[in-house]
C-alpha cells in the first residue's frame, strides 16, 4: 500500500517474513541534469563518510556496528531522464538477536541524524571532509579507466549519447564539474534537494506499520512537487552509425555496440522485447553467446543488456583484437537471423522460461525487492500479478519476435583496440 | 538423516551421508521461490600431484586442469548442458577454487528434474580430443581477460611472493602455455580420482522438503556404480616453516591510473581441519576487524593522512594445506601504504585497539552481518559446502562468535603476525 505522507513524499511498508533482515531505502528523485549529478554523487561520498553527530568516519562507522553490523549506504544511480539518489539502510530483524533492542526506531533515528544534521560549519560542508571526499572521487573517477570493460561501456554510451549532455555524463559525474565545487555552494544545493526532490521511502521485512510511519513523522518532510519530466529518454536516429576507436596497451579488446529501440519499460510490446533481447544477446542460451563464443570460440564474453527506460541495447564483448572484422560479422548475422526467424522454436521456449525463472526469483532478493516496489510506484502499469507476467511472456509469439527485432537499429560502435600492447 | 535446529538462527538443517559416500545437506528456506543447489567436489586447483586411482604411484598433470575439467563436464556428446537446464528456465554454472570445484542451478520450479540433471552430467564425464581442442581458445581468452584486471595481478603477486613452491601460487585456470599440454586422457584420470561421492557434497536450499528432496536424491544415486572409496593421497612441495623462502618485495608497472599496494601475512602456524580452524579464522577476522576495520582509531588516522580510501580492505584465506591474509587498497603512493600497515602489524599483539569494549562491538557487528548473510540462498549453500572444517560449519558461527575472547584474539596475533612471514606487493603505473 503506498501511502502519501505529503505531496511528493510516499511510503511504501512491504510486511513480510521471508528475511532475516529489515531494509529501509530512501529514494531522492530529480531530473537528470549534468550540472547536478556530479554534486549529488560527492553528497553520496560526504553524508555516508560522518556527520554532526558522528563527526569522524569512525564514530559513524562505530555506530553501525553498535546497531549489529547495520549496513548503511547512499548510492546514486539514473534510469531514463531521472537521477536516483538512494539511501539505504538494512537492519537485523532483531529477534534473532540476543537482546531485543528495539534496532528499527534506532535505526530511522540514525537516518534522520545523517540526512538532517551533516557536518556544517559557517554554512559549507566541514572543509577536511569535502576536500578529501573531493581528492578520493578525483581518485575513483581516474579508476574506471583502469577497469576496461565498465570503461568500453561509458565510452559507448558518450558515443550514442552525443548530442545530449545529461545522458552523456556517467551516473557518478566527471572530473571537469567536480573541479568546480565548493563546500558551501554544495551544503546549498543540499538543502534544495532535501526541500525540492522527490522522496520515495520502501521498507521491506518483519515490521509494524505504523511504527514505520509514526517514526517517519518526525523528518517533518515538507511538501513537494512531483517532477514532470517524462521518465523515458527519446532521442532521434542517426543516419549514420557513429564510430570510435581507441588503442591501449591491453591484451583483450573490447568491442561494444548500441542499437536503438522504440520500445519502453511496460509499454505495448515491452515483455515481447524482453524475449527478443533474450534470443539476441540476452542470456547464455542466445545467438551471440552460442555463435561468438561457443562456435567461432571469439570472445569470452558476448551479450546484450536492454535498458527499457532510454530504448537502447548494448552488445558488449571481449575479444582478440585482431578478431574484430570478424566479429562484428557475426554480431550482425545474429541480429539478422533473428529478425529472419532463423531460431528455434525451443530457443524461444527456453528464453521464456529463463526470463520468468529470473522474474521469481528476484522475488528472494530484498534488493530486487524494494527497487521493484520503487519503480512501480513511478510507472503503475508494470504492477502486474506473477500469473500474469507469466501467461504475457508466455503469449509472446514467433512473429512478433521477427517485427521486433527489425526494430532494433544499430547506431553506434566503439572499440578498444589491444594490438600491439602487452601488459 | 540427522536433523538439526539452529534456534539463534530459526534454520533446521537436515544431513545425511548416503551409501557411496555422498554428503548431502538439505535446508529448507519457508517464503522462498527459488531452490539453489550446489554439488561440490573437494578438488582445485592446487590439486596437481596425486596418486590416481587404481595407481601405485604420485602423477603431475598440468596447471589448470581442475578448471579446465570445471568448463568440459557441460560438453556432451548430446549437446550442452546448459540447455538442458534452460529446458525449464534454470540457471546454472560452476566455479573453481584453489581448493574446490562446485556446480549449481538455481530454479524456481521442477527442482526433481533439475537435481537430476546436475548429478547426472557431473558424474557422467565425456571429454574427446576434439573438444579438448576447442576449449582451449575459449580459456585462453579468459586468462588474458585477467591478466588485464589490476586486482587479479595484484593477488596472485602477493601470492606468488609469500608461496614460492605451493601450487597456490598459479592462477586456477592455469597459463595458456599449461592448457595446451591438456588432454582428454589427463582429464579423465582427474576425474576418476576427485570425483568419487566420497569426495563430494551435495547442498540444496530453499523451496524444498528435505524428505521428498533426499528420496529423488538416494534414488538417483542407487542407479549409479563406483569404485570402492579410497583415500586421495596429493601431495605438496615443502616451503620453508620460517617463512624464509618469502620474497619480501616485488614491484610491477601496469597500464592503470593509479598505483596499488598490497601486503601478504603467510600462516607459518598449524590450522587444523575440524572445529578449532572454524575457530581461528572467526578469531582472525575479528582482529583484523580489530586492527583496520572503519571503526578503529588506525582505519580514521591512515584515511584522513590520504593514505587509505575506500577501496582498502582485507581479507583472509584459511583453506586446505595454507593459509593467509592479504591487505590492500589503491593508492598513489604504493610505499607509503605498505609502510603504515606494517608499522600496526609489528605491534598487533599490543595494539591499543584491542580492548574489551571494541571487541564486544566488532563481535555485534559480526553477528549481526552474518544474520544478514542468511537471507541469500546462495552464500549459504557456498559457504557450507567449501569450508573444511571438520563437523563444524556455518551454523555453528553465532556460538563461536559469542565465545571468543580478548584473549583468544591476542593469542592469534602472535602466532598469526610474525615478521618473517610478510611480504610487499606494489603495481606502479606505467606512462605513456
Amino acid at each position: 500500500m503506498i501511502q502519501t505522507l505529503t505531496d511528493g513524499v510516499t511510503l511504501n511498508v512491504i510486511p513480510s517474513k521471508q528475511f532475516k533482515t529489515i531494509r529501509i531505502v530512501l529514494t531522492f528523485l530529480a531530473p537528470l541534469d549534468n550540472k547536478t549529478i556530479t554534486k549529488r554523487s560527492l553528497l553520496a561520498s560526504l553524508l555516508e563518510t560522518n556527520s554532526a553527530d558522528y563527526p569522524t568516519q569512525t564514530d559513524l562507522a562505530a555506530k553501525l556496528s553498535a546497531m549489529y553490523g547495520a549496513n548503511f549506504g547512499i548510492s546514486v544511480n539514473k534510469r531514463g531522464n531521472a537521477h536516483f539518489f538512494t539511501v539505504t539502510l538494512t537492519l537485523t530483524n532483531d529477534k534473532f538477536l540476543p537482546v531485543q533492542t528495539g534496532l528499527l526506531a534506532e535505526g530511522l533515528e540514525f537516518l534522520k541524524s545523517v540526512l538532517y544534521r551533516p557536518n556544517i560549519v559557517d554554512n559549507a560542508f566541514e572543509a577536511t571532509t569535502f576536500q578529501r571526499e573531493k581528492e578520493n572521487m578525483t581518485a575513483y573517477l581516474a579508476s574506471v579507466y583502469d577497469n576496461k570493460q565498465a570503461y568500453a561501456s561509458l565510452k559507448l554510451q558518450a558515443l550514442y549519447f552525443k548530442n545530449d549532455e545529461n545522458q552523456r555524463v556517467p551516473s557518478f559525474g566527471s572530473q571537469s564539474v567536480l573541479d568546480q565545487i565548493q563546500p558551501d555552494e554544495l551544503y546549498q544545493y543540499y538543502q534544495k534537494m532535501l526541500r525540492e526532490d522527490q522522496i520515495l521511502i520502501n521498507v521491506l521485512g518483519d515490521v509494524d506499520e505504523s511504527a514505520v510511519q509514526e517514526a517517519l513523522a518526525d523528518f517533518s518532510f515538507a511538501a513537494r512537487q512531483v517532477p514532470t519530466t517524462p521518465l523515458f529518454y527519446h532521442q532521434p536516429t542517426f543516419e549514420q552509425i557513429q564510430e570510435e576507436t581507441q588503442t591501449q596497451a591491453v591484451v583483450q579488446g573490447k568491442l561494444n555496440l548500441a542499437y536503438q529501440v522504440p520500445t519502453y519499460y511496460y509499454e505495448p510490446n515491452y515483455l515481447p522485447m524482453l524475449v527478443t533481447n533474450g534470443i539476441f544477446g540476452g542470456s547464455p542460451l542466445a545467438l551471440l553467446f552460442t555463435n561468438v563464443r561457443e562456435k567461432a570460440s571469439l570472445a569470452y564474453y558476448a551479450s546484450s543488456s536492454y535498458d527499457a527506460f532510454r530504448g537502447i541495447i548494448t552488445v558488449q564483448t571481449g575479444i582478440d583484437s585482431k578478431n574484430k572484422t570478424q566479429v562484428l560479422d557475426i554480431v550482425a548475422k545474429q541480429l539478422a537471423s533473428v529478425q529472419a526467424g532463423d531460431f528455434s522454436d525451443d530457443l524461444i521456449a527456453k528464453t521464456k522460461a529463463m526470463i520468468i525463472n529470473q522474474y521469481i526469483s528476484g522475488l528472494d532478493s530484498t534488493g530486487y525487492l524494494t527497487n521493484q516496489q520503487l519503480i512501480q510506484t513511478l510507472v503503475p502499469t508494470s504492477k502486474i500479478a506473477i500469473a500474469d507476467f507469466q501467461q504475457q511472456i508466455m503469449a509472446v509469439t514467433k512473429q512478433q519476435i521477427q517485427a521486433l527485432a527489425k526494430q532494433i537499429k544499430l547506431q553506434a560502435i566503439y572499440f578498444l583496440n589491444g594490438e600491439g600492447g602487452q601488459a | 538423516m540427522q536433523v538439526k535446529h539452529y534456534k539463534n538462527l530459526d534454520e533446521t538443517l537436515y544431513t545425511d551421508t548416503l551409501a557411496n559416500g555422498l554428503k548431502v545437506a538439505l535446508l529448507p528456506k519457508a517464503g522462498f521461490h527459488k531452490t539453489y543447489a550446489v554439488f561440490t567436489t573437494n578438488y582445485g586447483s592446487i590439486d596437481s600431484k596425486f596418486v590416481p586411482l587404481g595407481q601405485q604411484e604420485l602423477t603431475t598433470v598440468p596447471d589448470g586442469i581442475a578448471h579446465f575439467l570445471e568448463h568440459k563436464m557441460f560438453d556432451k556428446k548430446d549437446g550442452d548442458v546448459f540447455e538442458v537446464f534452460g529446458r525449464y528456465g534454470a540457471s546454472s554454472n560452476a566455479f573453481t577454487s584453489f581448493t574446490r570445484t562446485s556446480y549449481l542451478f538455481s530454479a524456481t520450479n521442477h527442482v526433481q528434474e533439475n537435481l537430476t540433471t546436475l548429478l547426472d552430467f557431473v558424474q557422467d564425464p565425456y571429454f574427446t580430443p576434439k573438444t579438448v581442442a576447442k576449449e582451449k581458445g575459449i580459456i585462453g581468452q579468459e586468462i588474458e581477460m585477467y591478466d588485464d584486471d589490476p586486482n587479479w595481478r595484484l593477488f596472485f603477486g602477493i601470492v606468488q611472493n609469500l608461496y614460492p613452491k605451493h601450487p597456490v601460487r598459479i592462477d586456477i585456470a592455469g597459463t595458456v602455455e599449461s592448457i595446451a599440454k591438456i588432454t582428454a586422457d589427463d582429464l579423465y584420470l582427474a576425474y576418476q580420482t576427485f570425483y568419487h561421492p566420497s569426495n563430494m557434497n551435495l547442498f540444496v536450499v530453499g523451496n524444498i522438503d528435505a524428505n521428498e528432496t533426499l528420496k529423488w536424491i538416494t534414488a538417483n544415486q542407487e542407479t549409479k556404480t563406483f569404485a570402492p572409496a579410497a583415500p586421495i593421497q596429493r601431495q605438496f612441495p615443502t616451503e620453508a616453516v620460517d617463512g624464509s623462502d618469502i620474497i619480501p618485495y616485488r614491484v610491477i608497472e601496469m597500464p592503470v591510473n593509479r598505483g596499488k599496494s598490497v601486503v601478504g601475512i603467510k600462516g607459518l602456524d598449524q590450522v587444523k581441519q575440524d572445529r578449532s580452524g572454524l575457530v581461528y579464522r572467526t578469531t582472525l577476522n575479528l582482529l583484523f576487524d580489530l586492527l583496520f576495520g572503519d571503526s578503529s582509531a588506525n582505519y580514521l588516522r591512515l584515511y584522513d593522512k590520504g593514505v587509505i580510501d575506500d577501496t582498502f580492505g582485507y581479507e583472509l584465506n584459511v583453506e586446505r594445506t595454507f593459509h593467509f591474509a592479504a591487505l590492500s587498497g589503491d593508492t598513489d603512493n604504493p610505499q607509503e601504504l605498505s609502510d603504515a600497515i606494517i608499522a600496526i602489524l609489528d605491534h598487533a599483539a599490543a595494539s591499543p585497539e584491542l580492548t574489551a569494549d571494541r571487541l564486544e562491538l566488532v563481535k555485534k557487528e559480526a553477528l549481526g552481518r552474518l544474520l544478514q548473510s542468511f537471507n541469500s540462498l546462495e552464500f549459504i549453500a557456498n559457504e557450507y559446502s567449501g569450508d573444511h572444517f571438520g563437523d563444524a560449519t556455518l551454523f555453528d558461527l553465532v556460538q563461536i562468535i559469542e565465545q571468543i575472547t580478548l584473549t583468544d584474539v591476542k593469542q592469534v596475533a602472535e602466532s598469526f603476525i610474525r615478521q618473517a612471514a610478510i611480504s610487499v606487493f606494489h603495481i606502479e603505473p606505467k606512462e605513456g
